[in-house]
This record gives C-alpha cells, structure tokens and sequence, in this order.
C-alpha cells in the first residue's frame, strides 16, 4: 500500500523534494506540500482505492504523511496485499 | 537574534503603514536556494519541527518576525500551537493570545497574513493546471462555467484564482478540507468579495495568485488589506542599534 501512496504523492504531491526519499513519517506538508496540491492527492487516492474518505477524516493530520494516510485506508477497509 | 521587519541597509521594507483594521498581507520570494548559514537563522525564528522543508522554515520565520514586531515582543516569547486543522495561533508565556494570523507557502513563495483578532486566513498558490475533480468537488457551478468558458492560459490563471480565494475562506473559518469538499459558494469574477461573515480579497503575484479572507466586526465595507512584499534579508537583518537617551 505504501508503494502505491508514494506514487500518487509523485504525481499529486508536486513537492521540491525527491518523493523515493521520504521516510514515510515524513511530514508532507513541512516537505512543501500545498493545500491545492493535498486535495488533488486526496481525490486521487479516493479514486485509486475505490474509497471515500468521510469528514472526520478530512484533517490535515490524515494527509500529512505516508504512514497518516496508510493508517487512514486501513481504517477504512482498504487491505493491505498479502 | 531579534530580527525586525524594518528599514534596514540590506532592503527590508518598513511596515510601519499596517492598518488596524483591514489584515496585513506579507509576500515573500522563496529562494530556490538558501545558504546553511541563513537556514540556521531562519530556524531559529521559526517554530516546530526542526526538519521541516525550507518553505516551512521561511514561513514560519516570516510569521515570527512579524507577530514579534506587531506585538512588541521578542520572538523567542511567543508560544505557537496548531488546532487538529492545522489552523495556528500564538499566545505568551501567561496565556495571552496574539495577533491572530495565517500563513501559506508555494513554489517560489511563502505569504504570512495578520489580524487584529479576526478571523484571517491566506492562500498562495502557483499557477495551476486545472483538475476537474477539484473542480465538481470545491466549485460551485457558475464559476466551473466560468472557467470552461476561458482558453486554457486564462482558464489556469483563474482556476488559480478560485482556490486560493476558497482555500483562504476556509483557513479563516478553521473548518478546513471539509468546507472545500462540500462545495464552495459561488466566488464569481470579482477580485473581491464576501463568504458567510468574512471579506475576501485576490491578487497576482509573478507566477501566481493570492488570496486573503478575513472576518471581524470592526471591518468596514470597503476595506482592503495591506499587501507588502518583502526580501528574504528583511527577516535576517541584524536587530538596530538601541538609542539611549
């Protein structure tokens, strides 16, 4: 799952930085994430996993690293490839 | 180091002009690169994580260095916390709470923006390739049509312009993400304009857009807020020399 995350944040994330790089507690947002750039990797992620993310998730906390977001699709059902 | 936003040799500018009323809106070139020496100033302004990118750092310098002059107090005094939102405030070692303000950072800038208490939220933003996910999700209908109406340069110019201008209102309101998602209300052409109790104001800046929204009883119809532009060096100039006498 986290390989697919990474990927999305390379093509939504837009950040300065060299995304294969990041630790994946890294904080997205202090690596030069914007607000437009989280909400495009937000819907991108939503459309990839078929999920929807519901308001209570809809924090910057849920976004603002790999593990916050992995931790975010655990929680919503999203399964972890054997 | 107490660094000022003032008249200095090295080009600060001074800001001597704030308004009491309207918010005060700082913009800041980010240097695609910054020398060690200055990174390690620029820390020391700063607040939080000691790992955070460089447009962190120069962001949250730049919200120090000002809050610190607005407020008369050094920057080393000033406490900063961040609700679940990410919304921050400031406050003193007693618990008075600050200026209130907002900052924002995007390729090439960083923006930092003061109220007197209001509630104040800004956004810069590069210009963008428009997304239309975004778009069905964040914009309401007249301004999608809008913006499909516009070649493609004016349609990313202005597609820019719509979300700094949605995403400040939803800083100052502290309600984040989910007041984007739920759909935004018409924002319309006008490069200002009102949403629920807040003012909102939009600019150019070179290679983007800002957006200012704000939300105070003592803003008057027709108030405009201060925008500034500042160098890098205006936060890193050394403090002046104490007159005596």
């Amino acid at each position: 799952m986290t390989d697919d995350i990474r990927q999305l944040i390379k093509e939504f994330g837009r950040l300065p930085v060299d995304v294969d790089t990041l630790a994946t507690d890294a904080d997205l947002y202090q690596a030069g994430m914007s607000s437009h750039a989280s909400v495009n990797l937000m819907l991108a992620i939503e459309d990839h996993f078929d999920v929807e993310f519901p308001d209570r998730m809809l924090t910057r906390g849920v976004f603002e690293s790999i593990d916050a977001i992995a931790a975010a699709l655990t929680e919503l059902g999203v399964q972890v490839p054997a | 180091m107490h660094a000022r936003l003032g008249s200095n040799a090295s080009g600060g500018i001074a800001l001597s002009v704030m308004t009491r009323v309207a918010p005060l809106l700082v913009l800041m070139r980010a240097p695609e690169e910054i020398g060690e020496e200055q990174l390690e100033q620029l820390r020391k302004l700063a607040w939080g994580d000691g790992a955070a990118g460089t447009a962190s750092i120069l962001a949250r310098a730049l919200a120090a260095s000002l809050l610190a002059e607005r407020w008369g107090r050094p920057p080393d005094a000033l406490r900063f916390v961040c609700t679940p939102q990410g919304k921050p405030s400031v406050c003193d070692d007693a618990g008075t709470p600050g200026p209130t303000f907002s900052l924002s950072h995007t390729s090439g800038w960083v923006a930092v923006a003061v109220g007197d208490g209001g509630s104040v939220g800004v956004d810069v933003q590069s210009t963008a390739e428009p997304n239309p996910s975004v778009g069905r999700r964040v914009f309401a209908e007249s301004d999608r049509d809008a913006l499909e109406a516009l070649e493609p340069d004016a349609a990313r110019e202005e597609y820019t312009r719509l979300w700094t201008v949605a995403e400040a209102c939803a800083k100052a309101d502290g309600g984040g993400l989910p007041i984007l998602l739920a759909g935004f209300d018409p924002i319309g052409p006008s490069a200002s304009g009102t949403w629920r109790s807040m003012q909102w104001w939009s600019g150019r800046m070179s290679g983007g857009h800002w957006a200012v929204a704000y939300g105070s009883d003592e803003l008057e119809p027709g108030s405009s807020p201060t925008v500034r532009e500042v160098p890098m060096a205006a936060i890193l100039a050394p403090q002046p020399t104490a007159r005596t006498g």
